[in-house]
């Protein structure tokens, strides 16, 4: 099983270093994971890679999709990005979202809570990731709807109609 | 959101884009669309500078947002859109606030959509709480905010 670590435009030093720790490794591999690939973004701290204890690890800063390594992906290990999010949850991958705690402004950890809640995927901080990858039942994941495509040209088309008439 | 504007029948007459000038990603996205759904519609991009960057602090965003302002403000009358659609980052203020003084002067007659960020699960971004007092339309994407704001209205995820 491959997994995908990403943190978008994001840095998120903290998530890797949880990587990088070989109890976390331990229990990806439990679970069935053999290859790590990682997105590091703009963070600074570089994890081991090549072929650890555990894991085959190969990592880097950015490309210019990260779709393919989603895709190759069965496991994705997400920052909480809506983007990042959605896309995951569109491939129907199994996902783990890490809020970043560090953050000015977190209400990210509201909609990772809620795909929790809605039994899209797992929400964890990094303190809690080791215990997530442990509990996580990826088999009682439901797929995300798709998106309400009539809601906004229909609105549109009101408003349009309605300036028209000049109310 | 574009894909589904483009792909349905409302019939437009042109359309201008106004995106971030850090944003080249979606600005490649909309041309994209556009010459995929909308080949026949006369269309035009605007880059302006960003009103706040994530993570910038309070006190430099409100300089970057008056400059935003300053710029948009130029926008909205020389192109005097019928509805100006926006999505929640904070580019979209500047417009929307441009937009809103033109048409109390009577100089455009341009109706306000806002579309809170998919991300907003219980409480409007900064962005919207701006909006929301003039807005005409308010749409969000979780149930549990229009039950909290009396404007807002819920369809489901748009995105």
């Amino acid at each position: 099983m491959r997994a995908f670590v990403t943190v978008g435009s994001t840095q998120f030093d903290e998530l890797i270093m949880a990587l990088d720790d070989e109890r976390v490794q331990k229990a990806l591999r439990d679970i069935g994971v053999t290859k790590l690939t990682v997105q590091y973004g703009r963070g600074r701290y570089r994890m081991a890679t090549g072929s650890g204890s555990f894991l085959d690890v190969e990592a880097y800063d950015f490309k210019r999709s990260l779709h393919d390594d989603m895709t190759a992906a069965d496991l994705i290990i997400s920052h909480a990005g809506a983007g990042t999010i959605l896309e995951s949850l569109r491939l129907e991958k199994r996902l783990i979202v890490v809020v970043n705690e560090s953050l000015m402004d977190n209400h990210q950890a509201e909609l990772a809570e809620e795909m929790e809640r809605n039994n899209h995927s797992y929400a964890a901080t990094v303190s809690t990731l080791l215990d997530v990858i442990r509990r996580a039942e990826f088999s009682t994941r439901v797929p995300l709807p798709p998106p309400n495509s009539e809601a906004v040209p229909t609105v549109l088309k009101e408003e349009l109609l309605l300036r028209n008439l000049g109310l | 959101m574009l894909k589904h504007i483009s792909a349905s029948p409302v019939r437009l007459e042109r359309v201008v884009y106004v995106v971030a000038k850090t944003d080249s990603h979606s600005a490649s996205k909309a041309a994209n669309n556009h010459e995929e759904l909308l080949q026949n519609v006369p269309h035009k991009f605007y880059f302006v500078p960003r009103a706040r960057e994530v993570g910038q602090s309070y006190w430099t965003a409100a300089i970057s947002t008056v400059y935003a302002l300053v710029y948009s403000l130029s926008i909205v009358p020389r192109e005097s859109p019928g509805v100006l659609l926006v999505n929640g980052p904070g580019t979209c203020v500047p417009l929307a606030i441009s937009a809103f003084l033109f048409n109390v002067m009577l100089v455009t007659k341009c109706r306000i959509i806002f579309v809170e960020s998919v991300a907003r699960v219980k409480s409007l971004s900064l962005s919207g709480k701006v909006v929301y007092p003039f807005a005409d339309r308010f749409l969000v994407q979780w149930p549990l905010l229009s039950d909290r704001y009396r404007l807002c209205e819920y369809h489901g995820r748009l995105i």
